[in-house]
């Protein structure tokens, strides 16, 4: 048992051939934390562009975007939280984010030191690690991260929010959309509904039956030597 | 230009320029009409190179203002691509399962990345940038030498016949108007070159797909409605070759 191991995902500032991270104190290729070769599909390493698209730019800001894949490289998980962190030199969004790989029942914890990055890149570290460390109520963005943390495991890869144009189906707990971000509806109402319509149509068609029952057949009696039979 | 857009495009304006050309202008516009229709493309290149460009271009849409570093592959609504072609006459292509991804390398290495991407289209775009071409980042062990030598790697998992074309984007930044497209193509023509030979070599024994290279700016539209004239029939006539190079085989 090797314990939580945290990383930073720089933000690709000079439009660089390699995606960045930091262990908080040296700078490396995420490749070489992360094996793109075992990279689970559809990992992101910044908030997808659909979720932008669907916020306003000043609400950019308040975006956390968390995926947690269970299982993953044999009995591990990753854990992982981008928040925008400003623009490139072509005025591209581009994205901080924190790599957690993880026991299988451990939480992510968010401390890590954060000094040794580039001094725009610190601001945005802070905000996060203060987001994701304080209890702050109405964060619904840090709320619904940490729902996600909490998640009961199963095998299934999650995202704290709805994607609808991810190349692969991500179970999640929240939606975004124009009122901002909401919690979906718990899965069981699902169920619950498809039984409490699945017992009154059986009910109907139940009472249905006996009225049948007891209605006179208009049919006439067959005589059949000594018996007589009436079919309903 | 790469050698072989070129003399596509020059061959264009040759048929045009003459009268009683009109019927023979009309089979080329319709062949390359009926070739495209329903084909798959699959858009890669490094980081910041144009690919969310020119899926918004091939679109009709405006370059995005909410621009962001794809941090993830996307998947893009099926669309239409209608390009007004000369002589009133429109292509009609439709992109279905067009994925938008990364250009970093970890999502060129990543076995959900670029190959994914690629894996049914018909048609490969490659996007790069002309500072890419002036700075020949197609030499050993630069970018774009690295991209090929994926490439070459991948063919053998991509769809029989695959085409590839290169796009050379951000001409803008390099010309004043869009009529100076064709001197700088005059210009770069011995980087052009270099490029063409390189890829051919780089991609051997699948060079007969490559339909050669084509400048192109994606923000300025009128540069870009003329390129991409070119691409089409580049990749049309590319395709031509290769199909009349295996029956004489």
């Amino acid at each position: 048992m090797t314990g939580m191991q945290a990383y930073w995902i720089l933000p690709n500032r000079d439009q660089k051939d390699d995606i960045l991270a930091s262990d908080g104190e040296t700078t490396v290729p995420l490749r070489q934390i992360l094996d793109p070769k075992l990279r689970p599909e559809g990992f992101s390493h910044g908030v997808p562009t659909e979720l932008l698209e669907k916020c306003a730019p000043k609400a950019f800001a308040e975006i956390l975007f968390a995926q947690r894949f269970p299982h993953w490289n044999g009995d591990k998980q990753l854990f992982s939280v981008s928040t925008p962190a400003g623009l490139d030199s072509s005025g591209r969004v581009v994205h901080l984010g924190l790599l957690f790989i993880l026991e299988p029942r451990e939480r992510p914890r968010f401390e890590l030191p954060y000094a040794s990055l580039s001094e725009e890149d610190q601001t945005y570290a802070s905000a996060l690690i203060h987001r994701m460390t304080s209890s702050g109520r109405g964060d619904s963005w840090a709320q619904s991260v940490r729902d996600l943390s909490e998640l009961r495991s199963d095998n299934r890869p999650a995202t704290n929010v709805a994607l609808d144009r991810s190349v692969v189906r991500f179970r999640s707990l929240y939606v975004v959309g124009p009122g901002g971000l909401t919690k979906k509806s718990p899965n069981w109402r699902k169920p619950r509904t498809t039984a409490i319509i699945s017992l009154i149509l059986f009910a109907v068609v139940g009472a249905w039956l006996s009225v049948r029952a007891c209605e006179p057949s208009s049919r006439q009696a067959a005589r059949t030597g000594e018996a007589a039979w009436r079919f309903n | 230009m790469s050698s072989l857009a070129l003399t596509t495009f020059r061959a264009f304006l040759f048929l045009v320029s003459f009268p009683g050309t009109e019927k023979h202008l009309v089979r080329l516009v319709k062949g390359v009409l009926d070739w495209w229709s329903g084909k798959k493309i699959a858009v890669i290149g490094p980081t910041a190179a144009g690919k969310d460009s020119f899926l918004a271009r091939l679109q009709n849409r405006e370059i995005p203002r909410v621009h962001s570093n794809s941090p993830m592959g996307e998947t893009v609504k099926s669309f239409r691509v209608n390009l007004a072609l000369s002589h009133n006459r429109a292509i009609d292509i439709t992109c279905k399962g067009v994925i938008n991804i990364g250009g970093e390398t970890d999502y060129r290495d990543a076995p959900s990345g670029w190959l994914t991407v690629c894996k049914d289209a018909d048609v490969v775009f490659y996007v790069m940038t002309i500072k890419d071409l002036s700075g020949k980042k197609f030499l050993k062990g630069r970018r774009i030498r690295q991209d090929l030598d994926w490439l070459l790697t991948a063919m053998p998992h991509l769809k029989h016949g695959v085409l590839i074309h290169i796009l050379i984007n951000k001409i803008d930044e390099e010309i004043v108007s869009h009529t100076d497209y064709r001197a700088l193509a005059e210009e770069l023509a011995k980087e052009l070159s270099a490029l063409d030979q390189t890829v051919k070599t780089v991609l051997h024994p699948y060079e007969a797909g490559y339909t050669g290279a084509t400048l192109i700016s994606m923000k300025n539209k009128q540069i870009y409605t003329r390129a991409i004239n070119d691409v089409l029939r580049a990749v049309y006539s590319g395709f031509h070759g290769t199909a009349k190079r295996k029956r004489a085989g």
